[in-house]
């Protein structure tokens, strides 16, 4: 494809487009190695099963607007929370941030593409195959898997065939995950441009190596317990079951090894992409841009320490000892936060809409890992695990921290990706519905939690006395929803206006902005010098310093 | 400018958390244990709030103070911070994490001791959907219907309960808010744990492991009692129950029991004296296994048979011994009194 | 400030293209570096789950468990030692940038014993006197040493693969593909020897 065609799809054409042009360019995508044209499949891919997933969430939150409430059946509820969480941490979370990590990570190191692309292309089209496969469940007689997405057993080994669809599919995105993961450790360790040191690499970057670095080491743990399960299920294996010498914290403990990592997989891109924002919008350096990059450091190593706060209630492992490590790796996520308020200080912040989404993500996110504290504390954890607490808490970890997050960076860099801006008004009200309309719906579910209301439960008792917290999280839930609308709204009017963005439209830091808005497949005509790990902001000085005309 | 006022709204939200927090909603519990880990919630409170406060007020002071104004244009000061800043950020929170687990460490060492001279023993165990307590010493179990009727269990106040958990299917999780307390049942691993009630009073329990379709109404009630009260219990309840044998049909050599739902369809058979005889089970519950198992009272104590697990949906017929003429005790061993039944042979 | 000249560097930026092109020799080699560690956390996993069963059993392997004889599998083990050895000789040619007939030679080799390696251990399934679901150390026998099989089998397509492309191919060409394949069979071999001591050795 050349470069014309991709600059001026709306050039004045005296016939109406033809078929075999729009077949051409369907054909295009669907055979695309370009890593911006895959990081945009996984995009609207992940976006498509965001939908769903939030639709299965209204649905929950229907059902529980009134104790006793016979919206769903108890089997359909059961299915809805477990293809609501399958869908939002495998299907949504993950693939949002490699999508953004495809479309950005090779522009900010200077590459001309990921190592591998057709491997790209591979990891991608396995996630709408697995995705589909999870969701194909629902078509079965027994319908979809009801076993939660920690997928507990021996429960999950009575279930029907949408569990084994459950399985299948999760291993395909397991799979999707893990080459994807590899792609982009050898993509930012081999294909940086020249004076891309590791520390001038943009801290989304970053984030997206640690967070392969966890894909590589946690999912195939993941594999195993899904395997276990299949084997357990059709194989006539034991692992499981205690009549034979097996046991259920075979389950327990690997998928927890896999489990815990993988939340700092959802939340570590969100992190990058903080970093990112608050320093272009506060017109100042990341503060401390060597000590987040330690944080991530002893992140990555301590999140393979801590499965076991998990596990507390069961009775099988140390308490004590895992709460040690479990408080400890809030000390470098604290220090995060300090990185971030001392950004802002003094700075000259714009609020634009993606800087809204990043402060929105500082401030709830903070709820997310305060919360957590109260669980990490073990004599704590036995009051409040299993109950509406924890639903809150992974809600500020994962939607106020993680969606908020890359919000953000569908502001940020959708200039980048198609040329067009966001609109700045239906940014700031989409960003106003969704921030308040979240406190609202999760914040009760703290003290529901406190009160004693268990998760996962498809109706409570009228005289439990949990009606009015759940009531208020109900309508909170659907003013996220018109928040959420009203983001999809500016996108379709948004990809309608012509294309006005610069290359450069933030005064950012990075070298994503140092090529022409969308990119051309070969990435970069000209690459700034690289001397720090802001090298478009040097070139623009330089730029400025300098009199017209004269070469540099 | 708008932006502002959206996040003065904000910065009320913000605020509005911890006065909610505070609003008295941790349950300040029933038992020694319990308030010590309603302590240690304020504890925690004691040393996070400080921290939300400081980090959120820093956000919402630099948003307001450190917003560029029109017409400003110099640059803002280019600080990339230091290594004595680094220092601290890492210092201050391990810090108040070492505080905190100390007071974690303590609490958790408290809460996990197991007394060893209880004055009541229980071995609570968890099945689809409801639950069982047997009074050990005193020889009695009670239990629930699926979907019907909760779990009523009495205990003494300030006496020592100790509680064996099992589960015999999937994992379950014993849980009563106002212990501020929960554990696990698991199958193959049984759990014990102990408390010491001290208030009276009527008390929420729930099981809180998802454990499949009605998860939601495995619900119990806790009855702390007095001491006189809980003896008139005990007695109420050790009476021999009058075995219902008023709709047993004529005696047979063949029985179809039909499980659904968590109970038989039928509550008394009846089968023909010194012959063994053939029971069928119809299990329609998918996903669950019954068994039929056969006791000379309902006290468990002597078993002339247990047949094999039938894994629904499914249809088995077993073959059961002769018997002497005799009203026995029949249950599914897999959910206990939750499934129980006179057999009348004659 | 570093400018490419559109004029006189072709499209796709030339330099970065040669640069990234010489360093992309390593690429592959560090992307089976990380599958093989990737595939390293698979089978701890269930390593994992036969450290537990070993130290909650009080006699392991359960006494009613008729254990496999040791004459196929260490026929198996040998093999697979003997493929290890063989191997040595194109790798270390690989990493020197040698090459000789004798790489492809001593690749095919390689193969052969990969083949008997997988052959033997498949063969000696046949008359094992367990179910896979009599016990949790009977479950882990089939299924680490159905993974073991499945690995292998995926080594011997591996190294087929690189043996085919490796005829007439220029020596700089031969030099990644032969590390890679490398890499992944001395995972196999690994993975091997640890399946021998623990499911076979330390079992009789």
């Amino acid at each position: 494809m050349t470069t014309t065609e991709e600059l001026a799809p709306r050039a004045p054409a005296p016939q109406p487009p033809d078929r075999p042009n729009a077949m051409a360019r369907a054909v295009g995508w669907l055979t695309t190695t370009d890593h911006k044209k895959i990081g945009i499949l996984y995009l609207v891919n992940s976006f498509t099963f965001f939908a769903l997933g939030g639709a299965l969430a209204l649905l929950i939150r229907t059902q529980l607007a009134e104790p006793e409430n016979d919206v769903l059946s108890p089997q359909v509820y059961n299915e809805t929370f477990t293809m609501h969480g399958t869908i939002m941490i495998f299907l949504v979370i993950l693939p949002l941030l490699s999508g953004f990590g495809n479309y950005i990570v090779p522009l900010q190191i200077g590459a001309l593409d990921m190592a591998f692309p057709r491997v790209n292309a591979l990891s991608f089209w396995l996630l709408p195959v697995g995705g589909l496969t999870i969701v194909s469940g629902y078509l079965t007689s027994g319908g979809a898997a009801a076993a939660g997405w920690t997928n507990y057993v021996p429960l999950a080994l009575q279930e029907g065939t949408g569990e084994d669809l459950w399985v299948l599919g999760l291993i395909i995105v397991g799979v999707s995950s893990l080459l994807g993961a590899i792609n982009f450790i050898v993509t930012v360790l081999r294909l940086r441009a020249p004076g891309m040191s590791m520390v001038r690499v943009p801290i989304f970057t970053w984030a997206t190596l640690s967070t392969s670095v966890l894909v590589v080491l946690a999912i195939p743990a993941l594999t195993a317990t899904l395997l276990i399960v299949f084997a357990d299920r059709h194989l006539g294996t034991v692992f499981l079951d205690p009549d034979h010498g097996g046991s259920v914290f075979n389950y327990l403990n690997t998928f927890w090894f896999f489990g815990h990592p993988e939340v700092y997989m959802l939340i570590m891109g969100s992190w990058g992409i903080v970093s990112e924002i608050l320093p272009v919008f506060s017109g100042k350096p990341l503060f401390g841009y060597r000590g987040v990059i330690a944080a991530l450091m002893l992140v990555l190593a301590l999140s393979f320490t801590v499965w076991g706060h998990h596990l507390y209630t069961t009775g099988m492992v140390d308490d004590g000892l895992f709460s040690i490590t479990t408080e400890l790796i809030s000390v470098p996520t604290g220090v995060l936060f300090f990185n971030w308020l001392f950004t802002l200080w003094r700075g000259k912040l714009r609020f634009e809409p993606a800087m809204l989404f990043a402060l929105g993500m500082v401030a709830l996110f903070l709820v997310g890992g305060i919360d957590g504290v109260w669980m990490a504390s073990p004599a704590m954890d036995y009051a409040i695990h299993d109950t509406y607490f924890v639903v809150s808490h992974i809600h500020y970890v994962l939607f106020g921290g993680s969606l908020m997050g890359i919000m953000a960076a569908m502001y940020y860099w959708f200039p980048k990706m198609t040329g067009r801006f966001l609109g700045r008004r239906l940014g700031q009200v989409q960003f106003w519905l969704t921030f308040i309309g979240f406190n609202v719906t999760f914040f009760p579910m703290h003290n529901l939690g406190l009160d004693g209301m268990p998760r996962r439960v498809a109706t409570y008792p009228a005289d439990a006395g949990w009606t009015t917290l759940n009531q208020i999280a109900t309508a909170g839930s659907y003013l996220i929803a018109i928040g959420m609308l009203v983001g999809f709204a500016n996108l379709i009017i948004s990809l309608r206006k012509p294309r006005t963005a610069p290359n450069d439209p933030w005064e950012g830091n990075t070298l994503e902005w140092a090529t022409s808005s969308p990119p051309p497949p070969h990435n970069f005509d000209a690459l700034p010098e690289i001397r720090s790990e802001r090298p478009v902001r040097d070139q623009r000085l330089e730029a400025a310093a300098q009199p017209e005309g004269q070469p540099a | 400018m708008r932006a502002g006022r959206g996040w003065r709204i904000a910065a009320c939200l913000a605020c509005a958390a911890p006065v909610m927090l505070a609003s008295g909603c941790v349950k300040s519990g029933i038992s020694a244990k319990a308030e010590e880990t309603n302590g240690l919630f304020w504890t925690i409170m004691l040393l996070a709030l400080p921290v939300f406060v400081l980090v959120e007020g820093l956000l919402v002071t630099a948003i307001i103070r450190f917003r560029k104004r029109a017409g400003d244009d110099s640059p803002p000061p280019q600080t990339p911070g230091g290594k004595g800043a680094m220092t601290a950020f890492f210092a201050a929170p391990l810090a108040i994490v070492i505080v905190m687990l100390y007071f974690g460490e303590t609490v958790l060492a408290d809460v996990d001791r197991v007394s060893n001279n209880a004055d009541l023993h229980l071995v609570v165990t968890g099945f689809q959907w409801q639950w069982s307590a047997n009074y050990v010493d005193q020889g009695f179990t009670v239990t629930g219907k699926t979907d019907k009727s909760r779990m009523v269990m009495e205990v003494p106040v300030n006496a020592v309960v100790q509680v064996d958990l099992r589960s015999t299917d999937v994992m379950h999780e014993f849980y009563v808010p106002d212990l501020l307390f929960m554990k696990n049942a698991i199958p193959g691993h049984p759990n014990v744990f102990s408390f010491k009630p001290t208030k009276l009073g009527t008390y929420h329990g729930q099981c809180a492991q998802f454990c499949g379709l009605s998860h939601a109404t495995m619900q119990f009630d806790m009855k702390v009692v007095s001491a006189a009260d809980f003896q008139a219990w005990v007695e109420q309840q050790s009476q021999p129950q009058p075995a219902d044998t008023t709709s047993c049909p004529a005696p047979a050599t063949a029985v179809t029991l039909v499980a659904e739902h968590i109970s038989w369809d039928q509550t008394c058979i009846a089968v023909v004296a010194n012959q063994p005889f053939a029971i069928t089970i119809d299990n329609r519950d998918v996903g669950i296994a019954h068994n039929f198992a056969i006791y000379t009272a309902s006290d468990l104590k002597n078993r002339l048979y247990l047949s094999g697990d039938n894994e629904g949906p499914a249809v088995d017929t077993f073959t059961a011994p002769a018997l002497p003429a005799g009203t026995y005790y029949f249950q599914c061993n897999i959910h206990g009194p939750a499934m129980a039944g006179t057999l009348v042979v004659s | 400030m570093t400018t490419l000249d559109p004029d006189t560097v072709p499209r796709p930026a030339a330099a970065n293209l040669d640069r990234q092109a010489a360093r992309g020799a390593s690429s592959a080699l560090l992307a089976m570096i990380l599958f093989v560690a990737s595939e390293g956390v698979f089978f701890a996993a269930f390593l994992g789950i036969y450290a537990s069963a070993f130290t909650d059993a009080e006699v392991w392997p359960p006494p009613e468990v008729p254990l496999a004889s040791l004459g196929l599998p260490s026929a198996a083990l040998a093999a697979l030692v003997l493929s290890a050895i063989t191997l040595a000789v194109p790798v270390r040619q690989a990493r020197r940038g040698r090459y000789t007939a004798a790489t492809t030679t001593w690749l095919a080799t390689t193969i052969v014993f990969a083949a008997a390696f997988v052959a033997l251990l498949m063969y000696g399934y046949a008359d094992l006197g367990f179910g896979i679901g009599q016990g949790v150390y009977e479950s882990l026998f089939y299924v680490i040493n159905a993974l073991a099989v499945a690995h292998g089998v995926g080594g011997i397509f591996l190294m087929a693969l690189v043996l085919l492309r490796l005829r007439g191919a220029a020596p700089t060409a031969q030099r990644e593909p032969v590390l890679v394949a490398g890499v992944y069979w001395y995972f196999v071999v690994a993975v091997g020897v640890i399946i021998y001591v623990l499911l076979y050795l330390a079992a009789s």
